[in-house]
């Protein structure tokens, strides 16, 4: 499909971060897409993405902490759910589940959570060519893709869904 | 007829519907009033040392300090409310009280002894019961234990807990520690199983000064100053998990004034935003559990200016938590009649009787 050059394309909404291996686990990167902070969280080989930007008072979220959930039932009683992960604002240390944003306390407020996909580098250069893919300015950016090393891609999209992927 | 709330007033001017007065005080007389409620042993131990009992109520309550009792309320050669037939004639007659909850507090905590203090609950819980509940059935208690011991207060708990009348175990805000803290769970988890309510009162004796920090240079400035003890305690019970081990522990906070609360709880809420992976079971803001656990009497009010405490009142966020007090015989100065115009219609029913009468299940207590 090509473009009709009277008609402007379509904004990119799906970046590539970079490779894989440039994230390892338990690492972040911030990245800027369309104008827009978004941290990117590689947590136990699983990836994640967060606006920068906490909900309460606009505090640089993705620079907080990542911790797990301690659950609880009564004192005393003091268990770590490695199943569940919030990332937490540096401003108040306010929870935010890296999977759906929520806040902790008040299920109500939610972070930005993006969607991250990891794709095949033939994929990933097929999507840049035919402008399907942005790529994220900076000193992380994936500038060539090469298809001869057998390494996956972080593919950050902008549309607004819930939920990490892998 | 003395009465000295209702002066250039009428009860019924004030107020139509039914009085329950959650706080009024007993005061036993002297130590050898108790004598025919205590154990041989102690009785003698007492007349060999020439101990006249525990110190505690004096150092709260200086006898002659203005705050201590209305001048109305101190009869000729005796301690203020320390007989059934003046609470009769000062509240109950004029204020056509519905039913009063009577709390003794004696000091029991001041003395450390650890024998001699439980045999003391026990001759401050007997003569209450005796001189007072058994004799007028417009009456309800609030036990007194030795807090010092735990186990030993559960077990006075045990002993006078299922009196169908004795509805709220007394426990001094200040204390050795602070009463969130797990030593004390035997303690609730006796009142819980007898349903009764914690009663948070004015005085007791602390391990070390009677302040958070320190001890304060005047009687006024302790007196003051108390509140940030029943802030203490208030912050303790919530973040140490007390209501989510004891899901069915009530806490009356009796002469802790109430408008500190709203602010108080702000605070607490907002540490527990940040900081409660420190106290996971704590699985609500703090404020809803104030609202679920706790009832404040409204002797003293400490009210401001009108608009500022109709604010305040707002801002508590419940119509159920306020209870109406006398606090008899001690000295507070607030207006009911104001104290009342502040609230919205709605809430005056649930101030001046129905939320005592659901908080201590009363229609249980007096059936």
């Amino acid at each position: 499909m090509t473009a009709s050059p009277t008609r402007r394309p379509a904004r990119t909404t799906r970046f590539v971060v970079g490779r894989v291996e440039e994230i390892p686990p338990g690492e972040r990167r911030i990245v800027e897409a369309n104008g827009r902070e978004i941290g990117v969280f590689n947590i136990d080989g699983t990836f994640y993405a967060m606006l920068n930007r906490c909900p309460h008072l606009g505090a640089p979220l993705c620079e907080g902490g990542v911790v797990n959930q301690i659950e609880s039932s009564v004192p005393g009683d003091v268990r770590l759910d490695e199943g569940q992960t919030y990332v937490t604002c540096p401003y108040h240390n306010w929870e935010f589940d890296v999977e759906t944003g929520q806040s902790y306390w008040n299920p109500k407020l939610r972070a930005r959570p993006f969607p991250v996909a990891l794709e095949g580098a033939d994929e990933v250069q097929a999507a840049l060519e035919r402008g399907e893919l942005g790529r994220i300015p900076g000193p992380y950016t994936a500038e060539t893709v090469d298809v001869t090393v057998e390494s996956d891609y972080i593919v950050l999209s902008l549309r607004p869904a819930r939920g990490g992927s892998s | 007829m003395s009465a000295p709330l209702l002066e250039g007033t009428t009860r019924d001017a004030l107020w139509t519907g039914p009085v329950i007065d959650c706080d009024v005080h007993a005061t036993p007389p002297s130590l050898e009033a108790l004598f025919p409620y205590t154990d041989p042993v102690w009785v003698q131990g007492a007349q060999e040392r020439g101990w006249k009992g525990p110190n505690g109520q004096a150092l709260a309550y200086p006898p002659n300090a203005p705050t201590t009792a209305r001048d109305e309320w101190r009869p000729e050669g005796r301690p203020p409310a320390s007989r059934l037939e003046d609470l009769q004639q000062h509240v109950l007659d004029p204020w056509r009280t519905e039913v009063a909850l009577v709390n003794t507090a004696y000091g029991v905590d001041s003395l450390r002894h650890p024998d001699w203090a439980a045999a003391l609950a026990r001759a401050v819980n007997d003569w209450l019961i005796t001189e007072w509940l058994d004799r007028d059935p417009r009456l309800v208690g609030s036990m007194v234990i030795p807090a010092r011991d735990p186990a030993a207060a559960a077990a006075e708990i045990e002993r006078v807990g299922p009196h169908p009348r004795i509805v709220q175990v007394t426990m001094p805000v200040r204390s050795e520690r602070l009463y969130g803290q797990r030593v004390f769970w035997p303690i609730y988890e006796a009142m819980t199983r007898h349903d009764l309510v914690m009663g948070l009162s004015w005085g007791g004796t602390s391990e070390d000064a009677p302040s958070p920090t320190g001890y304060a240079s005047w009687y006024a400035e302790e007196y003051a100053a108390e509140i940030q003890v029943f802030g203490a305690q208030m912050t303790s019970l919530i973040y140490e998990g007390a209501f989510q081990k004891f899901p069915e522990l009530r806490v009356t906070m009796l002469e802790s004034g109430f408008t500190w609360v709203p602010t108080w709880g702000w605070s607490i809420n907002k540490k527990w935003k940040g900081l409660r992976r420190e106290i996971p079971w704590v699985d609500r803001l703090p404020t809803e559990i104030i609202r679920d656990h706790f009832r404040f009497s409204i002797a003293p009010a400490d009210l401001g200016p009108d608009a500022h405490a109709r604010r305040i009142i707002e801002w508590l966020g419940s119509e159920d938590i306020l209870m109406f007090a006398t606090d008899y015989p001690h000295l507070h100065t607030d207006d009911l009649a104001r104290v009342l115009s502040l609230m919205p219609d709605s809430m005056r029913p649930k101030v001046m009787h129905d939320s005592a009468r659901a908080w201590y299940r009363l229609d249980k207590a007096l059936s």
